[in-house]
């Protein structure tokens, strides 16, 4: 099981096993060995129960695994405190989540810049890139509006522009699309994709949807805790 | 601190936004602050003018009449085991003798280092009668320029101070005490002695001092009238002395006590009873203090629990985004703290405001410990500092636990059941 990491692997996930303690333990991870390269687009899909969004979160360090072994950008993040794993988030990840998850006190801008003022830049310092990537998500125009104020799409396009602030190795997606109209989810995947061309960011986006699944670089299967199926997919030319 | 900018920035918007909630608490804290500024005021303010009052009516130290330890009075019976019959009897001694050599002695008073200025005085008990009134009173006989040198009587008299020097019949009686004889200025009293001595009387001026008890039964006369009628020909039963500092009254009445013989009371010790249900009432005051702002400390509390609560979601998000939990408790701590600031300033200036109302409001009435018709309130800083610092520190303490419970939230576990 133990594959050599890949010198060019963003993440590499070893074995990772994941049970919760309910009153019958439930494993739902069963020993998980991935490696994803620098640019590379991904997939994770499944049934309902199968792991996805519990693999996520521990590949996005906001989970721990019960076992297993995990590194990020290189660093092994298996024995990090809590506050070294919260910089790391910080730093190298990226989050989206199926529900946009903005802060409601807060503009467009300012939710797009958070990580940033949780770094400890200085808003003057930052707002400049915030603009910048909420005009890449055709927002521009709204920064200064409540995010409350938002439609659902303009909110998960705040929430990508959000994960891309502190320019993260990684980012993750939970069901980008889940809660948006064809029209929006279209939007959101021409997005990645080129934001992967542009900045050879690491994208993994766990879906439902088979058809973005398979206009990534690559799907995961997981089917009961394990990798069902890795394959790469044959990208047409433009997305 | 790298993550106090990001902490600060979040927990005012969170304040400035949930408009609500942030009164809701915001009032509690005012509410505690306002209480605690307005008691203290009263009740410091009344002991302050009471004090200021005694300091001005009454001498820091009296010198008595008689040696320090000896028994003036009570009988002692005692029978020893063994024998059949045995009594001692220490018959109680009716009059003191007074002090017969007042003026040297009062000298030797003055050249004791803190002393300002001395007065001989005679002190007793006698009945005052007008027409069919009798009323008992307390007569005092002075030289009353050496007096006001000792207390600020001339400032208390309401009339001429002079009369009672010209005259040998002058009596100047406490305004309370001539209201219930029912005898205004120029009338004529008789003033009988306890000895028998009796004197014709004519009530020169008033006398005001502002507390009840002595404006109810002081009587001035001047000293030789004094001595006749309390029947000390030759002697003063007391030496009234004045100290510069009156913190230090009681060590220097220990240092008269050892110059002259005699037995002296500080103010301090005088009064020791009134001073003992003053520090009963402040501990009084101080525990109902407690409990509005152990309310308030609730109020916060409770507050940011339900901010808390409400937040949840939120806590997931930056979590994710790569808050930590102590972040996290910052954040809500934070909060806390500005709001019991924001409080505490509401509060102190809605107690100074109404501090300045209570200080010209009647009081119902006369009859307590003080003369005023107002409230006496205190406008000291310090009222106002003890306050706020014991808001921020009840609103600190108070945003501890539900910024520790906000920090325990699973980012995970949210993420995961939120919509």
């Amino acid at each position: 099981m133990s594959e050599p990491v890949l010198e060019a692997s963003v993440l590499a996930a070893r074995d990772l096993k994941k049970v919760f303690d309910e009153q019958v333990p439930v494993e739902v991870l069963k020993g998980i060995t991935l490696d994803f390269p620098r640019g590379q687009f991904a997939s994770i899909v499944g049934p309902s129960g199968s792991g996805k969004s519990t693999l996520l979160y521990i590949l996005g360090a906001l989970d721990r695994p019960t076992s297993g072994s995990l590194s990020i950008g290189g660093r092994v993040v298996d024995t990090m405190t809590q506050n070294q794993l919260a910089d790391l988030r910080n730093e190298m990840i990226g989050f989206v989540f199926q529900f946009h998850f903005l802060l409601p006190e807060f503009t467009a801008l300012e939710n797009a810049i958070m990580p940033a003022l949780i770094g400890g830049t200085r808003r003057e310092d930052v707002e400049s890139r915030g603009l910048e990537l909420l005009d890449r998500v055709g927002l521009k125009h709204k920064a200064q509006q409540r995010s409350t104020k938002l439609s659902g799409g303009e909110q998960q396009r705040v929430a990508i522009a959000r994960a891309l602030i502190n320019r993260p190795a990684l980012v993750l997606c939970d069901e980008p699309t889940g809660n948006l109209d064809t029209r929006n989810s279209e939007a959101v995947y021409r997005l990645f994709r080129e934001l992967n061309q542009e900045n050879r960011q690491t994208i993994i986006v766990v879906t439902h949807d088979p058809d973005f699944a398979g206009r990534t670089d690559r799907t995961v299967r997981l089917v009961d805790g394990l990798v069902d199926q890795d394959q790469l997919n044959e990208v047409p030319p433009g997305g | 601190m790298k993550g106090l900018r990001f902490t600060l920035f979040v927990a005012l918007r969170h304040i400035r936004m949930r408009v609500r909630s942030t009164l809701l608490i915001l009032l509690g804290v005012s509410l505690g602050v306002f209480v605690m500024v307005v008691m203290q005021s009263m009740m410091f303010g009344f002991q302050a003018e009471f004090m200021r009052i005694l300091l001005t009516t009454t001498p820091s130290i009296l010198v008595k009449g008689r040696e320090r330890g000896t028994i003036s009075e009570g009988r002692i019976y005692t029978s020893r085991p063994g024998t059949l019959y045995d009594q001692t009897r220490l018959k109680p001694i009716e009059k003191e003798e007074g002090i017969r050599a007042y003026r040297t002695l009062s000298r030797e008073i003055e050249a004791i280092p803190g002393v300002q200025a001395v007065a001989p005085i005679v002190q007793g008990r006698a009945i005052l009668r007008y027409g069919t009134r009798d009323r008992g009173a307390n007569v005092i006989g002075v030289d009353a320029p050496d007096y006001d040198r000792v207390v600020e009587f001339r400032s208390k008299v309401i009339g001429d101070v002079d009369e009672l020097i010209r005259r040998r019949d002058g009596v100047i009686l406490g305004v309370f005490l001539a209201e219930e004889l029912g005898a205004v200025p120029g009338t004529r009293i008789r003033m009988i002695g306890v000895e028998g001595q009796e004197a014709d009387l004519r009530i020169v001026a008033l006398f005001r001092s502002g507390i009840t008890a002595i404006d109810k039964t002081y009587a001035f006369v001047n000293l030789p009238m004094g001595q006749s009628i309390l029947d000390y020909p030759t002697a003063a039963t007391g030496i009234a002395v004045k100290v510069s500092d009156p913190d230090r009254a009681t060590p220097i009445a220990r240092r008269v006590e050892f110059v002259t013989g005699l037995e002296s009371q500080s103010w301090q010790e005088i009064n020791a009873v009134f001073f003992g249900i003053m520090r009963q009432q402040n501990v009084i005051t101080f525990g109902a203090v407690a409990m509005t702002i152990l309310v308030a400390g609730f109020g916060v509390a409770n507050g940011l629990v339900t901010v808390v609560l409400e937040k949840r979601r939120d806590i997931g998000i930056l979590r994710s985004l790569g808050v930590t939990a102590r972040g996290v408790a910052a954040i809500f701590t934070v909060e806390g703290i500005i709001i019991g600031i924001l409080g505490a300033i509401v509060g102190v200036a809605l107690g100074a405001v109404w501090v300045d109302i209570m200080d010209d409001l009647p009081i119902g009435g006369r009859g307590g410990l003080s003369t005023s018709d107002t409230f006496l309130m205190l406008r000291e800083p310090a009222v106002y500092i003890r306050s706020i610092v014991f808001a921020l520190i009840v609103s600190t303490a108070a945003s501890l636990a539900p910024a520790l419970r906000a920090a325990k939230y699973d980012p995970v576990e949210i993420i995961r059941t939120a919509k």
